[in-house]
């Protein structure tokens, strides 16, 4: 634990292998193993020798192990040349380096809806066919004017 | 008299004579050596300081170029209006080409051909190592041996068009079809395809993939989205690099 800023860091060495959800309210690395759910208001970050089978449910995480399962994140994913991800990623902002192996589905768009548990891909709505009056040009101003 | 080109028997004589010989190149030596200008020792180079000048060298730029009678990849540097192939020593034009009217005229060069927005294709082939489609693609073919890019307002059916890397520049939208196969795939702008890549899927910042895509390399920066299905995989190139200089060939 940091006693300057005061925030917590916890740390899973690469020797450590926990089977169950894993939660936090503050920031963790892994580099161990952890078969189960991860969730961490924090940032997250998965070492080289991680391997985790589950879902991540975090505010960011930077992956550069193995990761089978879903990731939601509601910041950053960054995934580094050593990453393999196995499973869909959720996220506001992406970062993909060189060398990952990514098999999945990816909903991540910056310009967008910022990313959440029950978001769906977004499509533009078809447009609403003309109605006559509009496709003869008329004056279809609504209101008082069109009333009289 | 006797022969005194060759000494076969060292006797007192010939020991004489080679006494004398040796005195006489001596004195000749010292006589020179009065009328020669003193040597000045000249002071040696200042030790040059260690990696200067490198960095200075201007490398050429290089062209990968493809030759397009027989299909040789080879590099050139440099600018030069053409070249010939190691291969089968076609000569192979290097002329870049700005088309702003109708073309229907068969275009080959392994050089760039720019396809301005009131510009068109019709029933021409065009082979150009690089080429910026602006305009419409009415009928023929245009097969790019390197890299295809597509403006905002380019018009063009799929199927006319074989490309071997393709970039999508930031103001372009971009709806690919049919299953589309490049080497290296750059995104600028919105890219919707149904897309296999054996290179790399670079997208920059602003950027946005969509659809299904599977490539052996992904380089996302900070800013860009994907919004696709991806099946990503380096270990896999080795196979994927068996259709290396393959064109894409769209069906339609």
């Amino acid at each position: 634990m940091d006693s300057n800023t005061g925030t917590s860091q916890t740390t899973i060495a690469a020797e450590v292998e926990i089977t169950g959800t894993l939660k936090t309210s503050g920031s963790i690395q892994v580099n161990g193993k952890l078969n189960g759910d991860l969730q961490a208001d924090g940032d997250v970050t998965i070492g080289k020798s991680a391997t985790i089978k589950g879902n991540l449910n975090v505010n960011s995480v930077s992956v550069a192990g193995a990761v089978n399962g879903n990731i939601a994140a509601k910041d950053r994913i960054e995934m580094q040349t050593s990453a393999r991800v196995n499973g869909d990623i959720r996220a506001k902002r992406l970062a993909v380096e060189d060398g990952v192996s990514f098999v999945g589905k990816s909903e991540v768009n910056p310009s967008g809806v910022a990313a959440s548990a029950q978001s769906k891909i977004e499509s533009k709505p078809e447009p609403k066919p003309l109605s006559q009056s509009e496709a003869k040009g008329e004056d279809t101003k609504s209101g008082l004017f069109a009333k009289r | 008299m006797p022969d005194y080109g060759k000494t076969k028997v060292v006797d007192g004589f010939t020991a004489l004579r080679a006494i004398q010989q040796g005195k006489g190149s001596k004195r000749n030596e010292s006589n020179e050596r009065e009328t020669r200008e003193p040597e000045t020792v000249k002071p040696e180079p200042a030790a040059r300081p260690s990696g200067r000048g490198i960095g200075r060298t201007v490398m050429p730029t290089k062209f990968e170029i493809i030759c397009y009678k027989c299909g040789f990849e080879y590099c050139v540097t440099g600018r030069a209006d053409y070249t010939y192939c190691p291969k089968c020593r076609e000569r192979l034009e290097r002329t870049d080409h700005v088309i702003t009217g109708a073309l229907t005229q068969n275009l080959v060069t392994v050089g760039k051909v720019h396809l301005t927005e009131t510009a068109s294709i019709d029933s021409a082939t065009v082979v150009a190592r690089e080429f910026i489609l602006e305009g419409t693609v009415k009928s023929g073919r245009v097969e790019v041996t390197g890299m295809l890019e597509i403006g905002p307002n380019a018009s063009y059916t799929e199927k006319l068009i074989t490309a071997r890397d393709l970039r999508i520049p930031a103001a372009s939208k971009v709806t690919l079809r049919s299953h589309a196969s490049y080497r290296n795939v750059e995104v600028m702008g919105r890219l919707k395809a149904k897309l296999r890549a054996t290179g790399v899927i670079t997208v920059k910042p602003g950027a946005l993939l969509k659809g299904d895509i599977r490539g052996a390399h992904l380089v996302v920066e900070e800013g860009g989205g994907v919004f696709a299905d991806l099946v990503i995989e380096p270990d896999k190139a080795h196979e994927a690099e068996n259709d290396k200089g393959v064109p894409a060939q769209k069906t339609a």
